[in-house]
Order: structure tokens, then sequence, then C-alpha cells
């Protein structure tokens, strides 16, 4: 891949640049909120599921995580394309909605197994001296939960970014995404331009990661969080 | 005065029979220690009085207040008077010593809470390790925090659940007469939960024997070594 992408110096690479430059931004700005969705959603199922456990919820998750992409696109379009959910099924909000239902187990899981690594006594202390639900749960439970979390994030994050199958049926009009772009330039691009389309998305993911983990670690520094 | 009584106790741990008709009494201002082997109920206890557990029949009363009958919580954990020290601790480790001292003082909201914990902290010779996480602390000093924030709350009821297993001899020593002191200082009620006979028979006022969920023997150390029963002198080879 590289060394097509650069068969021709740099000239492929500044093309392909400028051919994702607004796909970029979207796809960075979705897949960003999509993670954000996901991970909230999914340390509030963690923390709804240890305290009382739901076999049924979580294997309807782990199902429709199994569904393959195109048939969770079909139920998609299925359920939203009516007038009714139109707000929905035409706007951007139907990607997000993708990935929530597509991705959750995969974010609930990661924090899940975190919180069932704190001792339960933890919150019996916080508990005894006085502390409510919510108290306990913000300054005991998600610290110790953060790290799990940021992990869920990322995860979700490059699964938003990377995310094709379902998302190339469902995606609103006006609204393109970085692989539905490459996937439609490269049916009539050269192979190095193809490579280099590649090679930028690459480049870009791999880009916002370093960033987002960089914040995260003045987070925790700022935080102590462990 | 906080005499904890548990009447007529009966209580299920996911569908096994913990306790059928247990009564026992433990008197204000003493140390008791609650020994029995592993899975005779001895944290259980510690749980029904602390109101972390609810038992399915029976009264547990702290100090002629009735915090169980049955089902019905009455007294909420929080409104018992009662510390609870935890075998594994449970120091939060994502905040420094003080931050677990001061906890409980912060959601009461005692304006004063840290001359409390610099007070606490001096008394029990931790007061240079306040700056410190749980995890850069020695299994002894932590001991003495989570002690610290127990009785900077001030509780009536001391609940300590083995807290001293992992320690060596010298630094058991010193923990123990560091909460011996607060006994005396505060007139605490101390439940000590044990399964180191020796030590239960060198500090405590007076010991319960617990065997599969039933009272085998209570008495003081005394009266239990001049007249043990054959349960007490096989458990504990007298």
């Amino acid at each position: 891949m590289l060394n097509q992408a650069l068969s021709r110096g740099t000239e492929n690479l500044m093309k392909a640049f400028s051919l994702l430059q607004l796909e970029m931004i979207t796809s960075f700005q979705l897949a960003s909120l999509g993670a954000f969705l996901l991970s909230f959603l999914g340390l509030a199922f963690a923390y709804l599921k240890n305290r009382q456990s739901s076999v049924a919820f979580d294997f309807a998750l782990l199902l429709i995580f199994a569904l393959p992409s195109v048939v969770a696109g079909l139920a998609l379009i299925r359920f939203y394309n009516r007038p009714s959910l139109s707000f929905i099924y035409s706007s951007p909000l139907i990607l997000l909605v993708a990935w929530v239902m597509r991705y959750l187990w995969v974010s609930e899981r990661i924090l899940h197994n975190r919180y069932m690594q704190l001792p339960v006594h933890f919150e019996q202390v916080a508990w005894l001296c006085g502390a409510s639900g919510w108290k306990t749960f913000q300054t005991i439970v998600l610290p110790l939960l953060a790290n799990a979390w940021f992990s869920a994030f990322l995860v979700s994050f490059i699964f938003c970014m990377g995310e094709l199958g379902t998302a190339i049926m469902v995606y609103p009009p006006g609204t393109s995404l970085l692989p539905i772009k490459i996937f439609t330039l490269m049916a009539n691009a050269p192979q190095s331009l193809t490579s280099a389309l590649c090679l930028v998305s690459l480049l870009f993911t791999g880009l916002v990661l370093t960033g987002w983990i960089g914040i995260w670690t003045l987070i925790r520094k700022a935080t102590g969080w462990v | 005065m906080r005499n904890i009584a548990l009447i007529d106790i009966t209580h299920y741990y996911r569908n096994k029979k913990v306790f059928s008709g247990l009564s026992l009494q433990i008197p204000s201002g003493k140390l008791t220690c609650l020994l029995g082997a592993s899975g005779s109920g001895k944290t259980t206890v510690l749980k029904l009085i602390a109101g972390l557990e609810v038992a399915h029949s029976g009264k547990v009363v702290l100090g002629g207040e009735t915090l169980t009958e049955g089902k019905d919580l009455r007294v909420p954990p929080h409104q018992r008077g009662v510390g609870y020290i935890f075998q594994d601790l449970a120091l939060w480790p994502h905040m420094k010593v003080w931050e677990n001292i001061a906890f409980g003082l912060q959601v009461k909201k005692v304006t004063d809470y840290r001359q409390k914990v610099m007070t606490m902290a001096e008394k029990l010779q931790i007061g240079h390790l306040l700056e410190k996480y749980p995890g850069e602390l020695s299994g002894g000093q932590q001991q003495l925090a989570a002690i610290a924030r127990s009785l900077v709350l001030e509780p009536k009821v001391l609940l300590l659940d083995e807290p001293l297993a992992n320690l060596d001899v010298k630094l058991k020593k010193k923990v123990i007469a560091q909460v011996l002191e607060a006994k005396s200082a505060q007139g605490l009620t101390l439940l000590y939960v044990s399964h180191d006979h020796r030590e239960a028979f060198s500090i405590a006022d007076r010991i319960l024997v617990l065997r599969e969920g039933q009272l085998a023997a209570a008495g003081s150390p005394e009266e239990l070594r001049k007249a043990p029963n054959d349960y007490l002198q096989d458990f504990i080879e007298l």
C-alpha cells in the first residue's frame, strides 16, 4: 500500500487528502459523537446490569452485534424509513442509531468486566458513610471505571470510523463518510490513488487516536483518576 | 448503652440457609470476638448489624432500637452509628489517605473536617501519610488508615471483619493496641471477627463461637477456658 501510494511521490497523497477533506471532518465529528454515546450508554448499562442482571438483554445486544452489517442496514431501513421517523432517517442521526445498535454490546462488555473487578466493599463503605447512590457512583465508581470508559470510547471510535457495511445502506444525502468515499472512488480510481486514499484514512485515524490518548493522559493527570 | 442483639434470625444466602433462629447478644463498651470456621456465618452477622444485608426473619436491635424486623429495614446503614472495617480494608485507591478519611465527614457536611482528619491521623500516628495514596502504604499503614476512616465518624459500634489477618505479629499488636485505645477513649462497642482463637482469647472481653450458623459457645475467655464444650475443645484445641 505504501509503495503504491508513494509511487508518484507525494502527488497521490495530496490528491487523496484533497478528495477526503470533507469526509475526514464529517467522519471525525460523527464517530466522536457515536463513541461518546456508545461509551456513556455502555457505562449506564454496565452499572444497571450489575444491579439487575438481565441475561435476555445481554443476549439481545450480542445478537445485534453478531448480525451481518447488511442485515442490520436492512432492519434500520425497514424500521426508520417512514414519514414519522424521517427526522432520523434523513439525517446523520440514522448513522448514530446504526452504530449504537451494532456496537453497544462491545462498550457495555468492556465496562461491565471492569466493574465486576471492583470490590463491592468500595461502595458499601461509601453507603455506611452516608453517601447517596449518585454520590457513590460519582466519587467512587466513576473514577475507578474511568480508564475502562476511555477504552470503550476508543474502541467505539475505531469501530465507528471504519464501519462501512451498514453505513453505506443508510447514510443520508449530503453526508459522506471516509470508508464510503474510499469505497465509491476505488471503483474508477487507479490503484495508486486507492492506496493513497487508504493511507490517508489510516494516518488520519491514527492521528486522531493519538490526540484522544493525549487528551486523556492530561485529564488523568489533572484528576488523579486511576 | 449500645448493646447489640440478634433475635431469632433466619437468613438465606442464594437459597442456602445460613442462620436458623440464631440469637446472640453483644455487650456495650466491650470487645467481643466472633470466632468460627469458614462459612460459619461470621461475616453475615456483621453485615446484618451494619444493614448491608437484611435477614429473612428475626430482629436486629442496637441500644434498644430495632434496626430491622424481618425484611423491614427501619434504620438505614448510615444512621446506625456503625463503623465497618472490611477484611480487604476497601480503601479507595484513587483517593489520597486524607481524602479517604475525610470522605464521610464531607458527606455529613462537617465544617471542621480537616481538623478532625488531622487529629485522628495524629492519634493513629499516620499524620505523615495523609498525602499518599493507599497503594503507597505498607499493610500495617493501610490498616491504620482504614481504622482512622471509620473512627473519625465517631461510631458507637465498630465492626471488624478479620482486618488483621494479613499482618505480622508485631504490626498486629500495634494495630490492636490502637483499636483498644480507641475503645476506651470513645466507649466503643467492638465486634471483632476472627478465625484465630489465640488472638481472640488474648484480646476479647467476651467470645462468641459460631458453628454452621448456630451459636456453639458464648462467654468470657476465662469461662470458656474453664468449661469448654466438645465443639470448642475440638475447634480451638484447648
